[in-house]
């Protein structure tokens, strides 16, 4: 008897949760896009939202081999390109990386519990040269351009930053 | 749900073919132009139509010149590398990732002294994608041996396994990277002859650009297999040879004067 | 035959969960010393790109050779089929398993990149020997299993031949495997040659071996268990002819490298002016690896006393730490020879400028680690002879079997 009492809370427990965590996802389509970044004046990312959602990691794991082995660059799943349009900027322009609390990944890494390693290598905010970045809004068009990310000695001039040189920056 | 996923798979390869040709022809006009000012990302697979590679004279190395190890470094992101904290300076300088170095050699009879910058040399026999467990150390389609940092699991075997010693091992969390070169923790990486630059459409490298802005001239790079390229006609004008040549590598970096 | 009686380790309990705490506890250093390698990266070791395999990688190939040799007493009773040895067959297999677990835990903790484990363990590249190894050493694992198996269960013993013989075959491939992973490196000259892969054959011989005395005399005396004559003085020969074996094939080593003037240099490092490199290899391989227990095992007088036999182990043992050192840190801190006939004047990057050799010191992270990994070997044996029946209750000249040799 007390068995039965027992199990059938569980059901009942168990039932609400999955039935509450379906009306979650049903009900969100919670905006995680920063204000203030590209993606926030697109009416849509690379795909659907919905299949972004679900599946954006297959997207990246693929192109990764594609441009790693095959050399391949100019394709829409560039993770790149994410972070291009993904990333927020500061009131003085200063790009916010992406993967930090309250950015776009974080959004969903953090209630998935998926650590998002990508940035251990790759850089979470556009690192660009202002050539590179030049180039970039000239072809694409765009009106918003993304400003130099770091001072590096890109912008201080070539015979600085030299490893092992006796001259680090 | 199941329903959803096919759906799902159906539009992704078919969206996939779709881009992979609409890019193409988008982008081909512009690879064919691409010594204009706008360089253009690749779309195809790379091929073994060509092979990169470059001639060294080291005659033409000037003594106390390190242009191309700076310019690498600044291309690279290898400058952005900091000393983490409690760091014996000594230490460190033996553990910072470094793709190029400038090496003087002296001949023991003749004491004639040679001047020579030492990288990967892009071997068509990599020992180093022989011995790497995960395949993450490999040879591209056109010559370049890089590591696949995504697949690389830090054993640096490589590094033992290299000829020439031109691997280099992350020994710190990275904090400032390049968008395109990317640079991570417990990986393995080393000299891959710009490769973002190849796969954008530049023609040559940051080294030999910058040993051609010194004045020097003393890195060709360019196709091994094309007759007509730069690479090929220097070849034919100097003797030239493979470093540790026994080892019969077919190395992608070729020196003459040493 | 005589019946053996295996029964479990009847340590008392204090001094038993003594003996785990602090195994444990080592076994805990090493585990902080890997937290703390890999959340900063390796710049808190002494490895650097010259010297990329370090202590931790002395421990891991050490205790990888031996636990192939541990699984050789076992091998001599089942595919030889020499009874005296029937009763340490048990205990052999856990050893190997055992010493394996422990070496196979420094060297996965000890990657770049250790999160990867998966992807090492389902992407190959069998162009690479570390790729079969990875097979090898987790093969080896569960060949030995089942080997035990078939001889603690009834309905297994008419497998142990067999099974046995297929372990040791596929011990001698995972020696081979580990020689081979130097062996195959043309790149150094103190590598890239075949007789590498049969001396460390040898070399797990002589070191498993005494591994497995040392256990074994430790764990009979802490329980007041007998080691007859018969038996002590056949593994004691023994260890003493796989040290003659390792000497020969170091000597072939180094007189086939004299041979080739290329190798003057190397040759010229070792053995005379590598400073610590020579030191290590002359007093601590040599000497008190090699010739000191030589002469202990066969002196006629030292080679009874078992105090002495279980000091000739130990030597063995540190002087397997320091043929792994000679060899691994060693091979690396001779400056790799890019141009034969010149000298380096000046490097960017460590190339042996005039000569020199690459600088190495061991950090204590590595220390820690490498030590942990010998903890959880010595932790997995300890548990296993204690919960299961490994030991033999005795072996005592009387219990053990007097006729010395099955016919084949």
């Amino acid at each position: 008897m007390a068995n039965a009492v027992v199990r059938g809370c569980l059901v009942c427990v168990c039932l609400v949760g999955v039935l509450g965590a379906q009306a979650a996802q049903a009900a969100g389509d919670v905006d995680l896009v920063i204000e203030g970044s590209k993606a926030a004046q697109l009416d849509s990312c690379v795909e659907p939202t919905e299949f972004m959602r679900r599946n954006h990691m297959e997207l990246i794991k693929h192109q990764r081999d594609e441009t790693v082995h095959k050399g391949i660059r100019s394709t829409k799943y560039s993770l790149a390109g994410c972070i291009e349009c993904h990333v927020s900027y500061t009131a003085d322009e200063t790009p916010v990386p992406v993967d930090a609390e309250g950015q776009f990944c974080n959004g969903c890494h953090e209630f998935a519990a998926v650590d998002v390693n990508c940035f251990g290598c790759h850089s979470s905010v556009p690192s660009y040269t202002e050539n590179e970045a030049a180039e970039l809004a000239a072809k694409e068009g765009l009106k918003w351009h993304p400003p130099l990310a770091m001072s590096g000695p890109e912008t201080a001039g070539p015979q600085s930053g030299a490893v092992g040189e006796g001259n680090r920056p | 749900m199941s329903n959803n996923r096919e759906h799902v798979n159906r539009s992704r390869r078919h969206f996939i073919g779709t881009a992979a040709g609409v890019a193409a022809v988008t982008v081909a006009p512009g690879v064919v132009l691409h010594s204009l000012a706008i360089a253009e990302p690749r779309s195809e697979g790379v091929t073994d139509d060509v092979r990169w590679g470059m001639l060294i004279d080291s005659s033409k190395c000037a003594d106390g010149c390190d242009a191309c190890v700076t310019a690498c470094n600044i291309e690279n992101g290898l400058d952005l590398q900091q000393k983490p904290d409690g760091e014996v300076e000594s230490k460190w300088d033996r553990q910072v990732a470094k793709w190029i170095r400038v090496v003087k050699v002296q001949d023991n009879l003749t004491e004639r002294v040679s001047n020579l910058p030492m990288m990967c040399q892009h071997c068509e026999h990599p020992p180093c994608v022989d011995v790497c467990p995960t395949g993450a150390s490999f040879r591209r389609a056109d010559g370049i041996v890089l590591v696949d940092r995504h697949t690389c699991i830090g054993c640096r075997y490589c590094m033992m396994a290299c000829p020439y010693k031109a691997r280099s091992f992350i020994h710190e969390a990275v904090e400032v990277k390049l968008t395109r070169t990317p640079r991570g923790k417990g990986c393995v990486e080393s000299c891959n002859l710009c490769v973002h630059r190849r796969d954008n459409g530049e023609s040559s490298t940051a080294c030999a650009d910058a040993c051609a802005a010194e004045g020097n001239n003393a890195i060709v790079f360019g196709d091994l297999k094309d007759p007509d390229g730069p690479v090929r006609k220097a070849l034919a004008a100097l003797p030239s040879r493979q470093i540790r040549e026994d080892l019969a590598l077919n190395t992608g970096v070729r020196y003459a004067g040493v | 035959m005589k019946r053996i009686v295996y029964r479990e380790w009847r340590l008392s309990p204090q001094r038993y969960w003594g003996l785990l705490a602090i195994l444990a506890a080592i076994a805990g250093l090493g585990g902080l010393a890997f937290a703390y390698m890999e959340h900063e990266g390796h710049w808190v070791t002494g490895m650097s790109n010259q010297v990329v395999w370090g202590t931790p990688h002395v421990f891991a190939v050490f205790l990888i050779v031996a636990a192939s040799g541990a699984l050789n007493v076992a091998s001599i009773a089942s595919v030889f089929g020499k009874v005296p040895y029937k009763p340490l067959a048990r205990l052999s297999g856990l050893l190997a398993v055992a010493l394996l677990a422990g070496g196979l835990a420094v060297l996965v903790l000890d990657l770049g990149r250790p999160d990867r484990l998966i992807v090492a363990m389902t992407t190959y590249n069998f162009r690479s020997i570390f790729a079969w190894n990875v097979l090898l050493y987790t093969g080896f694992m569960a060949v030995v299993i089942a080997y035990l198996w078939t001889m603690a269960e009834r309905k297994g013993n008419s497998y142990t031949k067999p099974v046995g013989f297929f372990a040791f075959v596929w011990r001698l491939m995972l020696t081979t495997g580990t020689g081979s992973i130097f062996g195959f490196i043309v790149a150094r000259q103190a590598y890239d040659t075949a007789v590498l892969a049969p001396m460390f054959i040898a070399m797990s011989f002589a070191y498993g071996l005494a591994i497995f005395l040392l256990v074994l005399m430790f764990a009979f005396d802490q329980d007041d268990r007998p080691i007859g004559e018969l038996v002590l003085f056949r593994l004691r020969n023994l260890l003493g002819v796989f040290l003659g074996a390792v000497l020969l094939f170091v000597l072939i080593y180094f007189l086939t490298k004299l041979y080739g003037a290329k190798n003057y240099g190397l040759v010229s490092f070792y053995l005379i002016d590598g400073g610590i490199y020579t030191k290590v290899f002359w007093l601590g391989w040599m000497l008190a690896g090699i010739l000191i227990p030589l002469g202990i095992l066969f002196h006629p007088a030292l080679g009874k006393s078992r105090p002495a036999i279980a000091w000739a182990s130990t030597l063995v043992i540190l002087g397997g730490l320091c043929s792994m050192f000679v060899i691994i840190i060693g091979g690396q801190a001779y400056p790799m020879q890019l141009f034969p006939g010149k000298t380096i004047l000046e490097s960017g990057f460590y190339d042996g400028v005039g000569g020199a050799i690459a600088a190495y010191s061991p950090s204590l992270p590595e220390a820690f680690l490498g030590v942990g990994g010998v903890a959880v070997a010595m932790l997995i044996t300890a548990v296993g002879i204690r919960v299961l029946q490994f030991l033999p209750e005795s072996l005592a000249d009387k219990d053990v079997d007097p006729h010395a040799t099955a016919t084949a």
